[in-house]
């Protein structure tokens, strides 16, 4: 969205809109209790009263092609767009801490993100691009994260950008990340000793930036339901908060670095209360847990990710409307920031039509119709809140059942999450093959696929990056390996004691380390295989 | 002394080999010519049980690299349990072993548990001597770990292992009332979760034996806990080859050919008697009440035998 | 007469990690009694070869949708001819149009792409098993 969109104050026959609506007289005492007014505690109306009247959500579309160069272009175009944040996607081998030459990564090296894998590589994505001047947000929710935050930090160095200055966020959340894949076997010591290494240092050096970003959404496409997606995540993050506090770190300089980011399903006024649901809980729990103080500590921030489980491949445009409603849901909820999934993809990777079309939602939901012009317009509705009341129930329940079995790392590590998982997504796809739960154009309302004039897959899988492979054994070839080395050597001491290991990654991806190794020697210390899919060696990186 | 791998075309025919043992034992034929006869010394066959999710596979996966380390070939069965219902199963075992694919010195054969209720599968006793014939020692077996009483191991297995995590209370509750007499060892896994060490205390004083081994392991001790896991099991080994090896397996043998005799003994006749209606009948008088159980199974064993029991 | 459970070997090549698809086949498939070897993501030839030896399966199945297929699965027809193995091998997933024709004519044996249901993925595997082991080209 520009900066000079805002949502209106009047409807279109021009009745004039208060920014929110409420009782009327003296607010009952359960109101005060449950609801309070947008931008008062609990936060159930949304966190904040004038909500998109004062400044829409963040409008981002994720970006992350075959080169940094690529990505660079592609940044740039949309910042001179008004795009004003950053929503990067690393590739699967830099996700997984797979340097771009590994021999599994040589096949899918930039092919559905860009290629972090060297400090260089981080540079030439952000050259140009002002830092502080703009939010960079990354997705990437596993061992990469502190690398590239490392990164990251090296690029502002160089280009004298104060770290106070930053803004952005990682997702950074190790517990999710086991149940994707996206933690390639890292043991969940390692990744919460990681993940609150980067809390830390954030808290303390880089106060406008989102140190951990929970990812419920992930949750949910691995078949979760409303509730069970914000429990698991709310417990997630107290997980989180608790290691940090063990720290020593303040509960109110730490809670305002955690955002929340959700999908939102088909389900209009589930998701809607599921939104206002978690608010309320978030709010109770950061007072009455954590003892937080402030306001901002208290007011959960929700970015939503359209679901992409919910589109179907048969008959893609039926997907813009699925995505429209779901980000309605987002809308009514009070949502910070939004992207939608795009119509196509169920069988492609996003084209430039179906991103165009994504955003174009997103305006005119908030430009044409007025949806956005009144806080919460929902409350109050004897339905949804009632449905709201239901799902903080249930979730509450879920937490409880989640602290019975000793909290979110021991409930992780027992394997109760991967088993809820696995059960409600076969409950989910059986539901749908047996018809029970309708999805139109995929068991009810077919058309043969000779006849489907929407079906337009491409089919064009992109290739591999040959010049990002190239680059980073050219980078191999001219760095000083006896100072790669020495800061490696160094990490190793650290990482088998107990130092905050950030400005460590800093020291070794400065000297010219890349992403693989500087996790491989940590692996190390940790008395891992080097390599998490066994693959390869220190020695044959470093050639020694 | 063997090599420590073989060849692919000696794998592919072991592979059949065992195919085929799996093949017949769910035909039924118990006499089978493909079973082998394999003089029992050659290999040790290490089983290892405990509930789903305590860390079998990993401390599997973890073994297979101990050994592979001492140019032993390594064989490796993993059971997991079919539905009673559609026979049908997910074998996952192979996912926490995976690096070890492509070393042509190990050998993974995943195994559905089809019908046996004892933590194995009906094949697994013959494929170890398949296994150990083609030079395989030792020998793992991972059971089901989904039954409370796997008793299997014991007429399979020369040590029995027994792996257990805090989170389990109901499985550990059964185990302290059977399996934990007949084991070698205890590992107990995720030794850095809430409840460790009362779970130690607590099978220290459950177990009737003093000698009960139990070593403590977890993400956290990485390779030191295997490292004594693995120790212990040569320790135990020695004692168990130097003095009740043979007697143990000549109680495993007999167990076994008891079993299979029996089935021997009992699948034609009840198969005739059962063709001939008279299972059914007898069924329906114990279900209305005119025959008790025992007065019927007299009767059915009397068709099926010509004498009284 | 009970007969033995179909095998089936189930895996993802390289580093395509989203394996909601696989997982529910591989349920799917046991729902019809079969035995399914799962293995999950980061396979290779490699790997897939030393579970079609090992486990003597009577179908290898490759679930992708990142397009990495085309860098395993031609290489792991060639290895398994090598071998003299002839499991059935099918490939699911993400499957270009382009890329389905080529996969065939190098011998892959069915291609199950979006939108296939269970129902038919275990229809083919069972009577494409049946006709083999009356082949005796297995089983």
């Amino acid at each position: 969205m520009a900066d000079t969109d805002r949502a209106s104050g009047s409807t279109w026959s021009g009745i004039a809109l208060q920014a929110s609506y409420g009782p009327h007289g003296e607010p009952p005492d359960a109101y005060v209790r449950q609801l309070g007014d947008p931008g008062v505690a609990p936060f159930t109306r949304g966190g904040h009263p004038e909500m998109y009247r004062k400044r829409l959500w963040i409008t981002r579309q994720l970006c992350g092609l075959d080169t940094p160069e690529a990505t660079n272009d592609r940044l740039r175009y949309l910042i001179r767009n008004g795009q004003t944040g950053l929503a990067i996607v690393p590739d699967t081998p830099t996700q997984l801490g797979l340097d771009s030459d590994h021999p599994l990564a040589e096949r899918s090296t930039g092919t559905q993100g860009v290629p972090l894998c060297t400090l260089e590589d981080m540079d030439r994505m952000l050259a140009g691009i002002d830092l502080a001047g703009v939010t960079a947000s990354f997705s990437v929710p596993g061992v990469s994260a502190p690398v590239l935050l490392a990164q990251l930090l090296a690029v502002a160095d160089r280009r004298g950008i104060p770290w106070t200055a930053l803004r952005g966020s990682f997702q950074n959340d190790p517990l999710q990340a086991t149940h994707t894949s996206y933690d390639a076997g890292t043991p969940i010591e390692l990744g919460m000793r990681l993940c609150t290494d980067m809390m830390e240092y954030c808290t303390r050096h880089l106060p406008s930036f989102h140190s951990t970003t929970v990812n419920a959404y992930d949750l949910r496409e691995s078949g979760l339901n409303a509730p069970q997606e914000i429990a698991v995540a709310i417990a997630i993050a107290k997980a989180y908060l608790e290691a940090a506090v063990k720290r020593g770190l303040d509960i109110d300089r730490l809670a305002p670095g955690i955002l929340l980011i959700c999908g939102a399903h088909i389900d209009l006024f589930e998701e809607v209360a599921k939104f206002r649901a978690a608010r309320r809980i978030w709010s109770r729990m950061m007072r009455e847990h954590f003892g937080a103080q402030q306001d901002r500590s208290c007011r959960l921030s929700i970015a939503v990710h359209t679901a992409g489980s919910s589109l179907y491949a048969p008959q893609p445009a039926n997907n813009i409307v699925r995505g429209t409603v779901e980000a309605l849901a987002a809308i009514l909820g009070g949502c910070q920031g939004l992207d939608l999934s795009t119509f196509d993809e169920p069988v492609d990777l996003p084209s430039e039509q179906a991103a165009m079309v994504a955003l174009r939602t997103q305006q005119i939901l908030a430009l044409e119709t007025g949806v956005a012009n009144v806080a919460d317009p929902l409350g109050g509705s004897w339905f949804v809140e009632s449905l709201t009341d239901e799902l903080e129930r249930r979730m509450l329940a879920i937490i409880d059942e989640i602290d019975g079995l000793g909290g979110m790392v021991p409930a992780v590590k027992a394997g109760w999450l991967r088993r809820l998982m696995d059960e409600m997504q076969y409950a989910l796809q059986s539901s749908i093959e047996r018809g029970e739960r309708k999805v139109v154009g995929v068991n009810c309302h077919l058309v043969p696929p000779a006849q489907d004039r929407l079906l337009s897959f491409r089919g064009d899988h992109p290739q591999a990056s040959a010049a990002q492979i190239a680059a980073v054994r050219e980078h191999r070839r001219h760095r000083d390996p006896l100072a790669v080395r020495a800061t490696l050597d160094a990490l190793k001491i650290r990482a088998a004691g107990p130092d905050n290991l950030i400005p460590h990654f800093k020291l070794a991806v400065e000297a010219g380390a890349t992403l693989g190794e500087v996790l491989g020697t940590v692996r190390v210390a940790y008395g891992l295989r080097y390599d998490p899919v066994g693959a390869i060696d220190a020695r044959s990186t470093l050639g020694v | 002394m063997t090599a420590p791998i073989s060849s692919t075309a000696e794998r592919v025919a072991l592979a059949r080999r065992i195919s085929a043992i799996e093949r017949q034992a769910c035909d039924g034929g118990d006499a089978l010519p493909a079973a082998p006869r394999v003089a029992a010394t050659r290999s040790r066959v290490l089983g290892i049980t405990g509930p789903p999710g305590a860390g079998k596979s990993t401390l599997v996966d973890a073994l297979i690299g101990r050994y592979r380390a001492r140019a032993c070939r390594v064989g490796v069965l993993a059971v997991d349990p079919s539905s009673p219902v559609h026979g049908g199963a997910v074998l996952g075992d192979r996912i926490r072993m995976h690096r070890h694919a492509g070393d042509a010195g190990v050998f993974i054969r995943s195994m559905g548990s089809r019908g046996r209720t004892d933590g194995l599968a009906p094949a697994v006793r013959d494929a170890t001597r398949a296994l150990a014939a083609a030079g395989y020692d030792p020998i793992l077996v991972e059971t089901v770990g989904v039954g409370q009483t796997e008793l299997g191991i014991v007429e399979c297995c020369d040590l029995r292992v027994l792996v257990l995590a805090p989170a389990w209370g109901d499985y550990v509750q059964a185990a302290k009332a059977g399996l934990i007499d007949l084991v070698d060892l205890v590992v107990v896994n995720k030794a850095d979760l809430p409840g460790a060490d009362s779970l130690v205390n607590d099978l220290r004083q459950s177990a009737r034996r003093d000698e009960l081994e139990i070593v403590r392991a977890s993400a956290e001790r990485g390779e030191q806990g295997i490292v004594e896991v693995g120790l212990t099991l040569d320790r135990l080994w020695a004692a168990l080859a130097a003095e009740r090896l043979a007697a143990r397996r000549l109680e495993a043998a007999a167990a076994e050919l008891a079993n299979r005799a029996l089935a021997l003994v009992a699948r034609g006749p009840l198969e005739r008697v059962t063709a001939a209606g008279t299972t059914q009948r007898l069924a329906a008088a114990v279900r209305d009440g005119t025959l008790s159980a025992s007065e019927a199974a007299a009767l059915l064993y009397r068709d099926m035998f010509g004498s009284s029991p | 007469m009970p007969v033995a459970p179909i095998r089936v070997v189930l895996g993802k090549v390289g580093l395509d990690l989203h394996d909601v698809g696989a997982k529910f086949v591989a349920r799917g498939l046991r729902e019809a009694g079969m035995e399914v070897i799962y293995l999950g993501p980061f396979q290779t030839a490699d790997s897939l070869l030393d579970a079609a030896i090992t486990e003597d399966p009577d179908v290898v199945a490759i679930s992708s949708i990142s397009g990495e297929y085309m860098s395993y699965v031609p290489e792991l027809l060639v290895r398994l001819r090598a071998h003299d193995l002839h499991p059935l091998v099918v490939v699911g997933g993400l499957i270009a149009d382009a890329d389905q024709r080529e996969l065939l004519r190098l011998g892959v044996d069915a291609i199950f792409g979006q939108g296939s249901s269970i129902e038919a993925i275990v229809d083919y595997l069972r009577t494409a098993v049946d006709a083999r082991s009356v082949d005796g080209t297995s089983r």
